[in-house]
Formats: structure tokens, C-alpha cells, sequence
């Protein structure tokens, strides 16, 4: 949203011309919520557009990560932008980072979040380490995560409301029960994912550092060399490694080696290896167990 | 051990059924950047 409401503007103006063409096109957009005010939110709907915001639960946590620029709080900014996107039928989902802030507090924030009527959620680990292995002071381990997501399966079964949706547990029981709704970690094929950025430069998905082993190109060079590039064919084949080394796992049909981000020290390094493997590991174990008490594998 | 074994909660006969409809494909990518 930063780059202003004209080249949305613009950039659906393309699009139109190839939807012309029979190519079908759906617009997402994931934000803070901040700059929502009339116009976007005008704009948003009439385009079509689906939009998640970030936030990281009550004031009493989000507050303590999330500040403007100036270091004022952000909470009540992103709510009402959040109602906003809500009423008015647009509101995709809300992602809730899980940080050493709130990771004690899973029934507080799933409380929090449905009585806001947020009923879209996504979970999504802090994870990170400084270039020592420091774990970041922010970030969680696969073990608390676990915990933390565990928890919430378990208020999410309790509330039983049908339009309450966890994605990332909505995809391990879907897994589990024999389908194929995989959120991206779970596809193993995360060399499908591109981020270009503002100057046109083509890098893998971002939730990886911005580094030069993976630059792939630049977008105005065209697809084809993009995907033909050094880096890009390195960069897929370690994937395709990364995932061999995991498929002696009993969870391998489900998990596929799980986010790329999660791989220390880094994914090119011999020794690299899946820190939320274990956390993994514990969340499949549960859910499945309770799938079977209910008798339903 | 769950008490009553008949009844299944919702949110997961939801599940079951997006299953047996054959719902393929995923959500897309779920994250945004770096943190904070």
C-alpha cells in the first residue's frame, strides 16, 4: 500500500487486458492495516480483492511489538481497519505472529480474536536466529509453538463454531484425513513462490533473507530466464535435496520438510536442519490421536 | 479418552467433508516479510 493507490490502479488496468484473454486473476494482499481508510477500502471492494491484516493479538501484546515508525501503538489503528474490512465482507483472514510476547497466552488471544468476530486466523511462529545461532529475543521454539497451537486445537474443538478457521490446522486435519489442502509449508515445493521487489528483481519466497545466492533475475528479463537461471535451478534442487532427507519420516506425506525459513543454520549448509521439526512432530501426533478417539481415521 | 465418541465435533465433519468433496489445491503463500 505504500506504493499509493495509483498503481493498484494501474496494476488492475493490466490485469483487465489479460482477463480479456480468458486468464483468470485473484488479488490478495496481506497488511498492516494502517494506511486503510475510504478510498482503499473502496477500491478493495469493487476490485475484488481479498485483504489479511497482521495482529498479534490484544493491545496488551500486540502493543508491546508492533509501533509506528514515531513509537506510538498500533493497536487501535489496525482493529478498526480490521471491522472495516470485516463489514464490508473483505476481510480474509488475520495473521497472529506467535512471539515470546504471547506464546504463554493461547486461550486468551483465541478469546480475544473471536470476540472481535475474526473468525480467519493464522498462526505464524516467530522464528529467527542471529549469524551466532541466537535465538532471537522475539522469537519462539518449536516446542512452544506446539504448545501454543496444540492449545488453540483444543478451544477451537470446544467453541465448535463451523466458521471459526485455523488454517494451519485446518490443513493438518485435512491431511490427516486423506485430502490435499496444504498450506505452503506443507507442499515441499516452495521454489513456486517468487517475490519481486520494488526495482523489478526477482527473489524466492520472502519469508527466506534477501541474499545474492537467491536472486533469480530480474522480472523485465522475462519468466523463462528467470526459472533457467543459476541460482533459481540451485536454489530448486536443494529444495528437491531438502525434501529427500526428510521422506524416511512417518510425517513426510504431511509435513514435506515444513517452511524453508525454519532450515538452520542456512538451507545451502550440508548440516542444515528443520528447527520446528520436533514442534512439528508433537502437533501431528495430537491432532491425529484426536482424529482417532473421534474415530474418524 | 473422549467420553462420547458420537459426537464429532463440527469444525472437523467440516474438514471431513471438504475432503470428500476433493477440495485440492491450499491457501497461498501465508506470510508477509520479515518480523516485526
Amino acid at each position: 500500500m505504500l506504493a499509493g493507490i495509483d498503481f493498484f490502479h494501474q496494476a488492475i488496468e493490466f490485469e483487465s487486458k489479460w482477463v480479456k484473454t480468458g486468464k483468470e486473476i485473484f488479488n490478495a494482499i496481506q497488511t498492516n492495516g494502517i494506511l486503510l481508510n475510504k478510498n482503499w477500502l473502496d477500491f478493495f471492494v469493487s476490485n475484488f480483492f481479498n485483504v489479511g491484516v497482521s495482529l498479534d493479538g490484544s493491545p496488551k501484546f500486540h502493543n508491546q511489538i508492533r509501533k509506528s515508525i514515531s513509537g506510538n501503538n498500533s493497536f487501535d489503528k489496525i482493529i478498526n481497519s480490521i471491522h472495516l474490512l470485516n463489514e464490508a465482507g473483505i476481510l480474509s483472514n488475520v495473521i497472529c505472529c506467535v512471539s515470546s510476547v504471547n506464546y504463554n497466552y493461547p486461550e486468551e488471544i483465541f478469546n480475544f480474536f473471536v470476540s472481535q468476530g475474526i473468525k480467519k486466523l493464522k498462526f505464524l511462529p516467530v522464528q529467527g536466529r542471529d549469524k551466532n545461532g541466537k535465538v532471537l529475543s522475539y522469537g519462539v521454539t518449536g516446542e512452544q509453538y506446539a504448545n501454543f497451537l496444540l492449545t488453540i486445537f483444543d478451544l477451537w474443538l470446544k467453541l465448535d463454531d463451523p466458521e471459526v478457521e485455523i488454517r494451519e490446522i485446518k490443513s493438518i486435519v485435512n491431511l490427516l484425513l486423506g485430502g490435499n489442502f496444504r498450506e505452503c509449508i506443507f507442499t515441499g515445493e516452495c521454489y513456486k513462490y517468487f517475490t519481486i521487489y520494488p526495482d523489478g528483481s526477482v527473489y524466492s519466497c520472502d519469508s527466506l533473507p534477501k541474499t545474492k545466492f537467491l536472486y533469480f533475475g530480474n522480472i523485465g528479463e522475462g519468466l523463462d530466464k528467470i526459472v533457467s537461471s543459476w541460482n533459481f535451478v540451485r536454489f530448486r534442487d536443494r529444495v528437491k535435496e531438502l525434501k529427500e532427507k526428510c521422506c524416511g519420516c512417518e510425517w513426510f506425506e504431511i509435513c514435506r520438510d515444513g517452511c524453508l525459513k525454519d532450515w538452520w543454520p542456512d538451507i545451502f549448509d550440508p548440516s542444515a536442519k528443520n528447527l520446528f521439526c520436533r514442534g512439528f512432530k508433537k502437533i501431528f501426533t495430537k491432532i491425529r490421536k484426536t482424529l482417532k478417539e473421534y474415530q474418524m481415521i | 479418552m473422549i467420553k462420547n465418541k458420537k459426537r464429532k465435533p463440527r469444525v472437523l465433519l467440516m474438514v471431513q467433508k471438504s475432503v470428500k468433496v476433493g477440495l485440492a489445491s491450499g491457501w497461498g503463500k501465508g506470510t508477509g516479510g520479515s518480523y516485526p
